[in-house]
């Protein structure tokens, strides 16, 4: 794949905010990301979850280039996303949630949404874009959503689940962990801080929300790339650029192959995570035994370096061959290696 | 989703290590379709969780199937009895490519190293030019991590010694050239990763350099797949039109490194984890015996009067009951 016009030259390391090499910023994705934005032409990006700024970045790079501007909604942006804004004068960024800021800043060519990972607010997002567009008598801008594959795309997750209307919220299992092909949930698998309790059935996950939303508008286009969580595309099929889209897109859309090699991915990225804690778990029973044997030898070796003992040992072997304790006995249970 | 012919690929890999080259069905099914190949031959059947795919596919469009290994598992002489369209030959395949007809397309994934997977090239564009024919389609499994750029030997002695790499016996990770414990265990891999005349992936540049009008496609993905083939050819065209979206690709290549980092630090983990459930169990058993030791104490009669003896001399004795029951508990 080319990045098209656009030298992608990622001075970025993907890896740098990702110690456990999850993967889980979109910039994984960047060779697709500036191909779509190449392909659609757009200038004007919205970044809805900006979170550290990693993806930020590269989108600066694509928009001042083209003379563009960015608009990155973050309720809760890191240092590196606010120095980021600081010094870069293409940027704007909002610090309010998506459904708040949605309905006030300037329509773009292109919104990415990679906010909170749920039905509801994802919903609300799309709507709230194609209402605006509606009033706005323009085409529904290009949107880009990241998490459409595992874990989110059929399964709910909150930042915070009291902002989310409690009938719009699936049963949460807090603080849970999740593995791949596990609807429900699994002790010392991949943590996440809300998620729903199960996986799948209507109105839950990202996915879910995305196809809802194509369905119930015509003329819209879902491309869904099973790649490093997945990358789903929405798009209006009766716009200017939507045959460029389709012939980018068509080979990495719900490609089984792809889907495989993703799968396969996250399995043994939540394996790492099982076995990790069954290092973790395994390492603090060690801990515990050793402070055991600790003491029992130690008791153990006042015994031996007693005469009271040394006298009672004497006494029962007067009585019985066999005596209930001996020394030798515990000085060769304590010379064991 | 479905899978070609409704085969299951994670039948016979419950670890879901995915080292067939089974896992490119689309792909491998793509090329065959690409050059309207009616023979094939795989060299390093092994289980024949491929051939059996390669046999679905022969069986529509009447072509035959040849399977090469020098051990083939039983799963694999389970199928010849009932393919009359296959052929097994139990041999290496270096022997058998010498006499064997040439198929229009030969899948290498025998021994992974440069000396045998570059005997194996050489041998087949020798029997083409002989033949006058154009060179097969090839495709190679394994051209990426671990063994693109790291030879492995089923059997060292089989390879003259001038062309072994020196070996290791320890287990590999993406992020280490050498050798780490608790990596994926090999047969009898390189000691170190890269340099000239290593690995798979070395071996099918070398030769396509040495050759004129030949392309070299690679998929990374599923330990990577190479493709060569005669861009003289007639199905050129379709050939690089299947491959050209995937071909090096850097997002590809960013999830297959992910996928065996994560697959290589799991087997880590798992060994590390081993290790430290053998440690407690033996702790363990060490406990249980000093509480045997301990335990008969608590009721000898002797063991209370020494116990007595020295609260008489000490308000605090060395040892008591009470301390037995403490840490025995």
């Amino acid at each position: 794949m080319t990045a098209g016009s656009f030298q992608l030259g990622l001075q970025h390391d993907p890896r740098q905010h990702d110690p456990g090499a999850w993967g889980a910023s979109l910039l994984h994705n960047a060779e697709l990301v500036v191909a779509v934005l190449d392909a659609c032409g757009g200038t004007s990006i919205t970044e809805v979850g900006a979170l550290d700024g990693d993806l930020t970045r590269l989108l600066l790079r694509f928009s001042e280039r083209a003379g563009g501007t960015v608009i990155a909604v973050e309720p809760a942006p890191h240092d590196e996303l606010e120095a980021l804004a600081r010094d870069r004068r293409g940027l704007d960024l909002v610090r309010q949630t998506s459904l708040e800021a949605l309905g006030q800043i300037p329509l773009t060519d292109v919104i990415i949404l990679d906010g909170d990972h749920n039905y509801y607010t994802v919903s609300r997002e799309l709507r709230l874009i194609a209402q605006r567009a509606a009033d706005a008598g323009r085409q529904l801008p290009l949107v880009l959503l990241h998490d459409v594959c595992w874990p989110h795309g059929r399964r709910d997750d909150y930042y915070v689940p009291e902002r989310i209307p409690v009938e719009h919220r699936q049963p949460i299992a807090a603080q849970a962990a999740l593995f791949p092909g596990d609807p429900g949930t699994r002790e010392g698998a991949v943590p996440y801080h809300h998620p729903a309790s199960r996986e799948g059935g209507p109105r839950n996950g990202v996915l879910t929300a995305a196809e809802d939303f194509a369905a119930a508008h015509a003329q819209l286009r879902l491309a869904v790339v099973p790649a490093f969580f997945g990358l789903g595309v929405l798009w209006d099929t009766t716009g200017p650029c939507s045959q460029a889209l389709e012939t980018l897109l068509r080979p990495w859309d719900r490609n089984p192959q792809l889907e495989r090699l993703e799968r396969n991915r996250v399995l043994h990225l939540a394996n790492t995570q099982v076995q990790l804690n069954i290092v973790r778990r395994t390492q603090a029973r060690l801990a515990e035994q050793e402070r055991q044997l600790q003491c029992q030898r130690e008791l153990l070796q006042r015994m031996l370096d007693s005469r009271a003992f040394a006298a009672a040992e004497r006494f029962l072997r007067l009585r019985h061959r066999e005596p209930a304790f001996s020394r030798d006995a515990i000085q060769r249970a304590l010379d064991e290696p | 989703m479905s899978f070609p012919f409704d085969l299951d690929p994670d039948e016979r890999d419950p670890g879901g290590w995915a080292t067939s080259l089974l896992h490119s069905a689309e792909l491998v099914l793509g090329c065959l379709e690409a050059v309207q190949a009616r023979s094939v031959t795989e060299v390093g059947a092994f289980m024949g969780e491929l051939t059996r795919l390669l046999l679905c596919w022969a069986d529509g469009v009447d072509a035959t199937v040849t399977a090469i290994d020098t051990a083939p598992h039983p799963d694999l002489e389970a199928l010849a009895p009932a393919h009359a369209n296959l052929r097994l030959l139990r041999e290496a395949s270096l022997e058998a490519l010498e006499r064997i007809e040439l198929a229009d397309v030969v899948i290498l994934d025998g021994d992974h190293n440069y000396y045998t997977v570059s005997r194996e090239l050489g041998l087949i564009a020798e029997r083409a030019a002989d033949a006058g024919r154009r060179l097969p389609l090839l495709l190679l499994h394994d051209v990426g991590w671990p063994h693109g750029r790291r030879d492995d030997y089923y059997v060292p002695e089989r390879i003259p010694v001038e062309h072994r790499r020196p070996l290791a016996q320890a287990g590999l990770h993406p992020d280490e050239p050498g050798t780490v414990s608790g990596g994926i265990p090999c047969d009898n891999p390189a000691a170190r990763e890269g340099g000239p005349r290593n690995g798979v992936l070395t071996a099918a540049e070398d030769f396509v350099a040495a050759h004129q009008r030949l392309a070299l496609a690679i998929v990374p993905a599923f330990y990577g797949l190479g493709v060569i083939w005669d861009v003289g050819g007639p199905h050129a065209q379709a050939i690089s039109e299947l491959l050209s979206t995937w071909d090096r690709d850097p997002l590809l290549q960013r999830m297959e490194d992910n996928r065996v980092l994560h697959l290589a630090n799991t087997h880590i983990q798992m060994v590390i984890a081993r290790e430290a459930q053998q440690r407690v169990a033996d702790n363990d058993s060490r406990l249980a015996r000093q509480r045997q030791l301990l335990a008969p104490m608590l009721h000898s009669r002797a063991f209370w009067a020494a116990e007595l003896f020295l609260r008489l001399r000490h308000r605090t004795p060395v040892f008591s009951r009470r301390q037995i029951r403490e840490v025995i508990e």
